[in-house]
């Protein structure tokens, strides 16, 4: 199955989910994407700004015992007021990464788990 | 017949129009938009309302032109439901750093509002090519400026449930401000080390400055199958706290960010 019918998957059945892109943060650039409607270009480029920004606030740093190590610095969430966004870095060497855009009201939970999920696809892991 | 049934009738903005109406308006040429010369309520509060509704209704790119009885004194440059800038007695509010364009806006048009005299408008289309370097600003961010928006309470409301759910947090009244911390003190250093990080999140430039920048920003970083670290910023406030996982995740949900 190819990256741009995982997106197409991922939107259709993670309930919430109004795009899903799949990026590359080394460039900064948005490589596919799959949205319930019209998506401009310019929504793309602030998600994969957001991207990189909330990505770049992972770093482990100081933390007690207890930290699952493993799981941070590949997963992040950021929200406004207008809504979240779910950020999955394929691994946490790894340049690309699964955007999921969202309402603030979506099951997080959920769809950080099936972000997770797919990453692990494309990665080659699922 | 009295004064008031002679003085032409000059429909007042800001009063429910109905659908057709506005179709009809979206369809004029210029000199139908033109002779459509309408007069803003006299109170300031429903004047800037009344203002604040015309460049949310206007889509294509318009200029507003102002009279104060019926002298006028400068023009609204709108374009998709935003406020480009206002020329009042020829200083324009757009002229300066483009972060402070929805303050300087917000001031222009509190002025008007102030305005002694009667009111009232007429617009005409704008024309020539608009410049890729153009900046402007929505309504809401105008309604923030001019106190007339309930936004911070969105964040005011996230702060009460994280102070009630937190392991550990630092906060910041302003950028400037020292944090402070309470909490498992196992976690201040980490915490003040995002906290760090995190400051003026909310403060990035916005490369694309048609897509309004967000009032509150933040983030949650899964530290654990329990754990969450709560990061968000308003307006220079802010705080960095750890939470139970599925109880941040659920007091950001409901959070009343409207």
């Amino acid at each position: 199955m190819t990256i741009q019918h995982q997106l197409d998957r991922l939107r259709d059945e993670a309930p919430g989910c109004d795009l899903v892109a799949f990026g590359d943060l080394s460039s900064g650039l948005i490589l596919n994407w799959a949205a319930r409607s019209a998506c401009q270009r310019e929504v793309l480029d602030l998600l994969m700004q957001n991207a990189t920004a909330s990505l770049a606030l992972l770093a482990p740093v100081g933390l007690p015992g207890g930290v699952d190590l493993a799981d941070m610095g590949t997963s992040v969430i950021h929200f406004t007021e207008r809504g979240a966004e779910v950020f999955v870095r394929l691994s946490a060497a790894s340049d690309e990464v699964i955007c999921v855009a969202c309402p603030l009201d979506a099951d997080l939970e959920r769809l950080l788990g099936s972000t997770i999920a797919l990453a692990d696809q494309i990665e080659g892991n699922g | 017949m009295t004064a008031a049934e002679l003085r032409p009738r000059v429909p007042q903005i800001g009063a429910p129009r109905p659908r057709s109406a506005v179709m009809r308006r979206l369809a004029a040429d210029r000199a139908e938009l033109a002779a459509q010369r309408r007069c803003f309520p006299a109170d300031s509060q429903a004047r800037l309302r009344a203002l604040l509704t015309e460049i949310d209704e206007v889509v294509l790119p318009r200029l507003l032109h102002l009279c104060v009885d019926a002298r006028e004194v400068g023009h609204l440059v709108v374009s998709h439901r935003r406020l480009v800038d206002i020329v009042v007695n020829g200083r324009s509010a757009a002229v300066g750093d483009s972060d402070d364009l929805a303050a300087r806006c917000a001031a222009a048009l509190g002025a008007i509002a102030q305005m002694r005299g009667r009111l009232s408008a007429f617009v005409t289309r704008r024309d020539g090519l608009r410049d890729p370097r153009e900046r402007a600003c929505a309504v809401a961010a105008l309604e923030v400026e001019l106190g007339l928006s309930d936004a911070p309470h969105g964040f005011d409301d996230l702060v009460r449930r994280v102070e009630a759910l937190a392991m550990a947090r630092v906060w910041w009244s302003d950028i400037q401000a020292p944090m402070q911390f309470r909490g498992a003190p196992e976690w201040a250093g980490a915490l003040r080390t995002y906290a760090g990080r995190c400051k003026g999140m909310g403060n990035r430039p916005c490369a694309d400055g048609h897509i309004r920048k967000s009032r509150i920003e933040g983030v949650v970083i899964p530290m654990s199958a329990q754990e969450v670290l709560v990061m968000a910023s308003s307006n220079g406030a802010g705080f960095a706290a750890v939470l139970p996982r599925q109880a941040g995740l659920d007091a950001l949900a409901t959070c009343r960010f409207a």
